[in-house]
């Protein structure tokens, strides 16, 4: 799997692949190199999708399509409900995330880790995350009442916590923690996430921390 | 609230609920789906499909999001980030293309939709990814300046550099769609949601006056001729085009509701 440790989308699929034991080979596009704009990335993923995955024959990429991927390839239960109204509660709560999250998580990365990577004089737009923390604080305060009495979004571990782990995850990293804090529901729901176990390690730890990523440095999932 | 009617345009809709199994007919599904939404929305299309190529009897009304009653509070009281469409069976809730679709599905009628293959199920995931993200926002500009801000504005000024862009941007992905159309009857061989997807798109910017840019690649054409007359996947005798909406509808802001008769 070709990724980044500070992108959003790659730390989903190294963290669905820690969950479903499924052991993966992951090599670095260098995003802040604009190694997925060369031609070579494109021939693999011509839309810059990012991660881009291969097995055998099979390569594709993008979120979307690798994680339920991954999840039929790790085997077991898979982590879609079958219930019609959880699978509807899971798939809402990842577009509200795709949508309303991902893009504000990604400021925060930018501007606070990813540029300054680049440009050790980068300035960081405060005004910029100033608009992402509220627009985070926003979809948080809807998360955190729907989680109140719920352990999970679709009422067992799914999809949707896959997606959602990480945009906490890098929140944390990046200092936001206190938006987390402030939610009770959701700071449960998170840490619940991050004590479950797959063997004796938590699938969570996949998430890459604030030096690995200035490190430029993805880890094995195995 | 108990209707998803109860307030805005929608609350001009006759509900199928009063006559429902009044002349004693009994039907498979359980309870008549509602939808909100609005028929120049993508996304309100793409569930409105769904339904249909699963069998679901389903009551459509019109959010009148060009009014603003996506963001009123008895809509949000629903779809509390303004999400839109917003759909409602019995006491059950959901809104967004994504959540609804999925419900509709694992309720339907038939096989499910999904490939059971991971392979499979990736490539209808890409294709259903590429649409939303290198189609959907540019389909989403042709319609805005070429019929919503009309409807909105009678001496509306349409962004022809806007339009001009949406139109380029447009070419790529449909390239790609034409180059796996060459080989496969559906978009990943079977029908899947990856071709309701497109579908709404590619509706859409007929509706918009954009057809050449569907015309000129021959497999979507022809993809898309088949789409016009395509069964519902679940058996049932009604065509998904046939319900969409068409550009007098959109301007009229009528929606069709779907009823099924031959269970």
């Amino acid at each position: 799997m070709r990724g980044f440790p500070g992108h959003v989308d790659t730390c989903k699929c190294l963290y669905m692949a820690a969950e479903k034991g499924v052991k993966i080979d992951p090599d670095l596009l260098d995003l802040t190199g604009h190694e997925d704009e060369g031609s070579a990335f494109r021939a693999l993923s011509p839309f810059g999708k990012i991660p881009c995955l291969g097995e055998g024959d099979l390569v594709t990429s993008g979120a979307a399509a690798i994680l339920p991927y991954l999840d039929i390839r790790g085997g077991g239960q898979s982590l879609a409900p079958r219930k019609a109204a959880r699978l509807g509660q899971q798939n809402y709560w990842i577009e509200v995330g795709q949508y309303r999250l991902l893009p504000h998580v990604n400021t925060l990365l930018d501007e606070q880790v990813l540029k300054t990577m680049g440009d050790p004089d980068y300035t960081p737009d405060q005004a910029a995350i100033d608009a992402a923390l509220e627009a985070i604080e926003q979809v948080f305060t809807v998360a955190d009442r729907f989680l109140d009495g719920r352990e999970y979004f679709a009422e067992d571990f799914s999809f949707a916590e896959i997606h959602w782990a990480p945009y906490l995850h890098f929140c944390e990293i990046t200092g936001h923690g206190d938006l987390i804090g402030k939610h009770a529901n959701l700071k449960q729901w998170f840490d619940r996430v991050k004590s479950r176990k797959n063997g004796s390690r938590s699938p969570c730890d996949a998430l890459p921390s604030l030096d690995q990523i200035k490190g430029k440095e993805l880890r094995n999932v195995a | 609230m108990s209707d998803l009617f109860a307030f805005g345009r929608a609350a001009r809709t006759e509900s199928s609920d009063a006559s429902y199994g009044s002349e004693g007919d009994m039907k498979k599904t359980q309870y008549v789906l509602q939808l909100l939404g609005f028929p120049g929305h993508a996304d309100t299309l793409k569930c409105l499909i769904t339904a249909i190529e699963m069998g679901m009897e389903t009551d459509s009304a019109v959010l009148d999001i060009l009014e603003g009653e996506d963001e009123s509070g008895d809509y949000l009281a629903v779809s509390p980030l303004g999400i839109v469409p917003a759909l409602k069976e019995a006491d059950y809730y959901v809104s967004g293309e994504s959540g609804i679709m999925s419900y509709i599905e694992a309720r339907g009628l038939g096989k499910r939709l999904p490939p059971k293959n991971a392979a499979l199920l990736a490539e209808q995931n890409y294709w259903s990814d590429i649409a939303c993200t290198e189609v959907g926002p540019h389909v989403n500009t042709l319609v805005k300046e070429q019929i919503l801000g009309p409807m909105v504005d009678s001496v509306y000024m349409v962004n022809t550099s806007g339009v001009e862009a949406a139109r380029k941007a447009l070419e790529a992905p449909l390239d790609a769609l034409d180059s796996q159309l060459a080989k496969n009857t559906f978009i990943i061989g079977n029908y899947s949601f990856a071709d309701i997807h497109w579908t709404a798109y590619i509706h859409l910017l007929y509706e918009a006056g954009e057809g050449e840019l569907v015309d000129a690649r021959p497999n979507i054409k022809a993809w898309f001729d088949r789409i016009r007359t395509h069964k519902s996947f679940s058996g049932q005798n009604v065509v998904a085009y046939d319900l969409l909406p068409k550009l007098a509808d959109i301007k009229q802001k009528r929606l069709n509701s779907i009823s099924i008769d031959d269970y």
